[in-house]
């Protein structure tokens, strides 16, 4: 690993550390975004260490273009509709979300330590694969508001690419589109659903969905 | 002698310019706020005025109340006599000396404290108090941040750490001082009572931490502690400066010029971000200086791994 | 040695000889002359000891124990302690008569204070000395037993009788553990000696070292206040009187320090050692002081804002102990030997600021009839002497240089700067623990201390007492000064006191050999100079001050003014009672850790549209004691209850349940 992919790695780290301090959806939405060109960089920056090819190219376009630019824009746009901009009451504390964040960091480490098979020189990336992935399960579990489960399941979706990139090197392609097409699917049906609920209930809190139930 | 000389500039140099970077600060400031500003110049005649003018002590206070604006001026000056200055060596240098240096810095804490409690003032305890409070989580974002520093270079003194990054490539490793150096922002901006922390141009409202404290002061007392903490200002911005130098690895005379161009650039980027963000509530204010922490900690745990 | 024998004698007689006297001045002048006697020709010995003059001897005394001899000895370790024993108790000694006098003229209870007193020194001092099991136990038992009737010195407050049942309770499960700590030594080494002991412990198997370190942590550190097991010391220090509350947290609880050291040495030192044990010390250190300057920091209560703060120290020293297991478990020289130094140094600074905290709290105890830091306040004016003494131990308890406490803090922070730790990870987490440990502790103990200096002593009086109140006697303040002054020496002038603590090092049954690392001799070096130019500095800013005041003075005299009111934003009419108060300090810390601290709200401001006198009470749940212990204990009892079913007070059912049980037993031997 290069300095420049470490860089873009501690980016993608402090980028899950961000989003647990902050309560504000739509900066919430521009870090996830920022973690996405962070993520979309990453092939090119091991293109640039391994030599470049077309694959690398087209991961990383692709990457940028939906990580970076259209899932955030989807999701700004299904905030507006919602006219909420800031999680008030979380389920976690920020200063606690912190600090769990923290903790999931460290116990990612110890467990890309234990998984033997990860090259040390891999390391930070299988400890960053897997901080994200917990961290978006965290904030799938810690938050109230639709769009922060939204926002947990693409972190989820980075970390899983991430560790992809941890196992095997360089990830064919096709592998690499399917995943990125399932995200697509999933974040476009949860912001129509999102925006469903926020039509019929006017707000979308979803630990009032139990009301739901029969 | 020469040697003497040359341990001794640090200290001159900020002892000269300290005020300076504080009328930096309060220029970005006012332009941000469509004002003309007073003068860069401003506080060294601040400073002149108030040297001439008389103190007056309240009834309640004590030896404590009259000591503690020495003592505070007294661990500043050690302060930045300690803090290399580019390729200059600090007055003194050793193994651990960010411990000493920060325990000083908690003297001189623990001295403005007294003094606020001594004046039996509630405006004065209630600072107090949150200065206290904060310095509960600012204290190990400090060592934490110096240890990652030093540690990454495998030195123990941080003028090691400085010099290293001018032979080895301390870029291999920049993203550990780079991640201690958002920390050090942070408490820049939190120990040296800036926004969004703290409001340096008031005592009202009901963000009041260390102006608060000084109320009771006047006349030469308070020049003392506002040079002190002019100095201060000056000890963070030229760590910082510091350690971008070294990312850099710029050596020889550009450092100096360099250290001198981001300092001055620190102050500037201090007065953009108080113009451009609202002071935050007190409860959030442990989350700020908790984010001093986390970086800090992160810097230590990929200090580990790299 | 002979004067260590005196020394000891003169002890146990002058205690004695107490119950003789009847007036109670006589009685206090006899008993603290006895204790100052005692203990300069102890003090003597021990110096002696330090130096190395009876290193290996072994000395018998003549009469023996039921099992085996009565075994001690003045190695450099033993004598150590023994010099902290000597003079923490002699001053106090000195602190005591005018004290006790304020209680009023009670010859029983004194007499039977000074005898207790007196045995309390006396077994402590046995206890560093003892070189057999059985003798030890033998004085452990009379140092916890004496203390615990020290501690009933009121006990016709049912607060202190309570207190004296939590403390004895917890002292005593600690000694079950140290029975059978020492039978499982002596069955494996076949004797109740030390030396048989160690020269036996190459054979120990690792299962036996880690029951032994167990039993020796649970056993000492019920004595010593580790973290769950800190419970008897909020509770006993604040109803023992003052100077035995400073004997007890400065010294007393030292002697279960100097037990996990020897008991390090009984288990063969480095071969002995595995690196669990120093890493379980490390956390619960870390953790012991973080809990007990957290609980320290919202106390109201002086005595038990201290005794909270012992914990804390407890855990540094702990921390120091840790580091020396690792170092010991993993050959690493450098770490073993910073982290005992640490924890020797760190002991002796507590047992100097702690007993000199304590005596202050019971002079401000005497000035104000009061504990409760809310009622106190403005006292510095009232009480120059005490207060300086005060203050400077407020500073050096929260680690601050130029005082003791940060030397030893500093010699536990520069352990991270030690190479050879197995991963560079393993070091980033031994880093982040040591640092950010210590300075959590240390930031903690500026808040807990700037609240006790500044609401008790700065200030303007909150009540009527503490606006009259008076400067204690020359005989309290003067051992608190001495305090002060061995604080700001060893602060001073660290490396002589590094030299002492060498010889202890050299101490065989320790193992620690070799210098201190270079560095830290430099650093130490040159903190001493800094701290000398920070004290020149301060003069140089006063004198400056004052020159261009008393310039000024000439051209306009009005300008210069002392003796105005505190400018309170504008308000002309400050009262006292709209300072900030030891419980207003407290607040916000505990509404952040709100989980931690769970605050008991008494009373309430009510939703009156016109305003009525209100009550308001916070107090702070004991973490253990009242959030785990007593819950337990009720739910225990409860469970209990059930059974009541089957007490009827009818004697038939009684028979038939016999009957049953007979008949069950009976049934059962023939099944089986």
């Amino acid at each position: 690993m290069t300095s420049l992919q470490n860089m873009l790695l501690i980016v993608v780290l402090i980028t899950d550390l961000t989003m647990a301090a902050n309560s504000r959806l739509g900066t919430c939405i521009n870090i996830t975004a920022i973690q996405g060109f962070a993520l979309g960089f990453l092939p090119l920056a091991i293109g640039l260490e391994k030599g470049m090819n077309f694959e690398l190219v087209a991961i990383a376009v692709i990457g940028i273009a939906l990580r970076g630019i259209l899932f955030p824009y989807i999701l700004h746009r299904s905030l507006l509709n919602s006219g909420t901009s800031r999680e008030l009451k979380p389920i976690v504390g920020y200063f606690l979300s912190v600090a769990i964040v923290l903790v999931l960091i460290f116990a990612s480490l110890w467990i890309s330590i234990r998984i033997d098979f990860i090259a040390p020189q891999l390391l930070l990336l299988s400890t960053v694969a897997l901080s994200t992935i917990f961290a978006g399960t965290f904030f799938i579990v810690g938050r109230r508001l639709a769009i922060m489960q939204i926002l947990g399941y693409i972190l989820l979706e980075n970390g899983i690419y991430c560790m992809g990139l941890a196992f095997v090197q360089d990830i064919p392609m096709i592998v690499e589109l399917g995943v990125l097409f399932d995200a697509i699917v999933a974040v476009f049906v949860m912001s129509v659903a999102t925006n469903k609920i926020h039509e019929e209930f006017e707000h979308f809190d979803i630990q009032k969905l139990d009301s739901l139930k029969g | 002698m020469n040697d003497i000389l040359a341990k001794l500039l640090p200290l001159v140099v900020a002892l000269v310019f300290a005020p300076l970077a504080m009328g930096i600060i309060q220029k970005v400031k006012a332009f941000f706020a469509g004002r003309k500003g007073f003068p860069v110049f401003q506080m060294y005649r601040d400073l002149y005025k108030l040297m001439h003018k008389g103190i007056v002590y309240s009834r309640s206070t004590t030896w404590v109340f009259r000591l503690a604006p020495l003592l505070v001026l007294a661990v500043s000056l050690i302060a930045v006599a300690w803090l290399p200055l580019g390729g200059l060596r600090g007055l003194f240098s050793f193994q651990g000396g960010f411990i000493f240096v920060a325990y000083l810095f908690g003297l001189a804490r623990f001295a403005t404290l007294l003094a606020s409690l001594d004046t039996a003032s509630a405006f004065e305890g209630m600072g107090a108090n949150r200065e206290a409070l904060f310095a509960i989580l600012a204290e190990p974002a400090t060592l934490l941040a110096f240890a990652a520093l030093i540690l990454t270079s495998g030195n123990s003194s941080l003028w090691g750490a400085i010099s290293w990054g001018q032979e080895s490539s301390f870029a291999e490793f920049g993203v550990v001082p780079l991640l201690a150096l958002v920390s050090f922002f942070i408490l820049a901006l939190s120990e040296n009572s800036r926004i969004p922390v703290d409001d340096p141009t008031t005592h009202l409202e009901l963000t009041m931490i260390h102006e608060v404290m000084i109320l009771d002061n006047s006349g030469p007392d308070l020049a003392y502690i506002e040079y002190a903490s002019a100095l201060k200002v000056w000890f963070y911005l030229v760590l910082m400066a510091n350690i971008i130098t070294a990312i850099f690895s710029i050596s020889g005379w550009a450092q100096i010029l360099a250290m001198f161009g981001f300092a001055f650039l620190l102050a500037g980027i201090i007065g953009v971000v108080e113009s451009s963000i609202a002071r935050l509530r007190m409860k959030k204010v442990p989350d700020f200086i908790g984010s001093a922490v986390a970086f800090a900690l992160l810097a230590l745990v990929l200090e580990g791994i790299l | 040695m002979m004067l260590f024998g005196i020394g000891i004698g003169v002890l146990v007689g002058g205690g004695l000889l107490t119950l003789v006297l009847k007036k109670s001045a006589g009685i206090n002048k006899l008993g603290m002359a006895s204790v100052v006697a005692g203990n300069v020709f102890v003090i003597v010995a021990a110096l002696l000891g330090l130096s190395g003059r009876y290193a290996g001897e072994v000395y018998q005394f003549f009469l023996p124990l039921p099992v085996g001899a009565v075994l001690f000895s003045l190695s450099p370790l033993s004598s150590f302690f023994l010099l902290i024993i000597a003079v923490v108790t002699g001053l106090a000694a000195v602190y005591a008569p005018k004290y006790l006098a304020h209680y009023g003229e009670m010859p029983w209870r004194f007499k039977a204070h000074w005898l207790l007193y007196n045995l309390l020194a006396a077994s402590m001092m046995l206890v560093v000395t003892a070189q057999n099991a059985v003798f030890f136990m033998l004085a452990w038992e009379g140092m916890s037993l004496s203390s615990f009737f020290l501690v009933l010195f009121q006990n016709e407050r049912t607060k202190v009788r309570r207190a004296g049942w939590i403390y004895l309770v917890f002292t005593h499960v600690g000694a079950a553990c140290l029975l059978v700590m020492f039978a499982l030594l002596a069955q494996v080494s076949g004797s109740f000696d030390f030396d048989a002991m160690r020269a036996a412990a190459a054979g120990f198997s690792p299962g036996l070292k880690a029951a032994i370190f167990v039993l020796a942590l649970v056993g000492f550190g019920m004595k010593a206040g580790f973290f769950p097991m800190y419970v008897w010391l909020p509770e006993a220090h604040p109803a023992a009187p003052s100077h035995v509350s400073a004997v007890m947290s400065g010294v007393m609880i030292k002697t279960a320090i100097y037990g996990i050291v020897l008991t390090l040495g009984l288990l063969g030192g480095g071969q002995g050692t595995e690196l669990w044990m120093g890493w379980t010390l490390v956390v619960l250190g870390l953790v012991s002081g973080i809990f007990g300057i957290a609980f320290a920091a919202v106390q109201q209560n002086a005595k038990r804002l201290l005794a909270y703060s012992s914990v804390e120290n407890i855990g540094i020293i702990a921390t120091g102990l840790g580091v020396w297991f690792i170092g010991m478990a993993s050959s690493n020289e450098v770490l073993a030997r910073l982290g005992l130094m640490a924890a020797l140094l760190h002991t002796v600074n507590h047992a100097l600021f702690k007993s000199l905290l304590f005596m202050g709290a019971g002079a401000l105890q005497l000035a104000t009839e009061t504990l409760d830091l809310d009622r106190m306040g403005g006292l510095l004016k009232k009480m120059p002497r005490s207060g300086l003494a005060i203050i400077a131990g407020a500073v050096a308890i929260s680690g601050l240089p130029p005082f003791n406490g940060f030397v030893g803090e500093f010699l536990l922070y520069s352990s991270v700067f030690a190479q050879g730790f197995g991963s560079s990870l393993v070091r980033a987490v031994y880093v982040i623990a040591i640092l950010g440990g210590l300075s959590i502790i240390g930031a903690l103990a500026v808040f807990t201390f700037t609240k006790l200096v500044g609401t008790s002593l700065l200030g303007e009086p909150r009540t009527d007492h503490a606006a009259h109140a008076h400067e204690v006697p020359a005989s309290m303040y003067v051992p608190m000064l001495v305090l002060a002054g061995l604080c700001l020496f060893i602060g001073l002038f660290p490396l002589p006191v590094m030299s002492a603590l060498k010889l202890v090092l050299a101490d065989s049954g320790l193992a620690v050999v070799g210098q201190l690392p270079s560095g830290i001799v430099s650093s130490l070096a040159a903190m001493q100079w800094v701290a000398f130019a920070l004290i020149g500095l301060i003069g140089v800013f006063a004198l400056v001050r004052s020159r261009v005041l008393s310039l000024h003075k000439v051209e306009n005299t009005s300008r210069h003014k002392v003796g105005s009111t505190t400018w309170d934003c504008g308000y002309h009419n400050p009262t006292p009672r709209m300072q900030y108060t030891a419980s207003s300090f407290a607040q916000p810390l505990a509404s952040f850790a709100q989980p931690l601290y769970s605050p008991h709200r008494d009373g309430s401001i009510g939703p009156d549209l016109f305003p009525a006198p209100v009550a308001r009470k916070i107090s702070f749940p004991d973490l253990i004691l009242d959030r785990a212990i007593k819950p337990m204990y009720s739910w225990i009892s409860r469970a209990f209850e059930t059974f009541s079913i089957i007490q009827h007070g009818n004697t038939h059912w009684y028979v038939l349940y016999i009957v049953i049980a007979l008949l069950a037993v009976l049934f059962w031997s023939f099944v089986i």
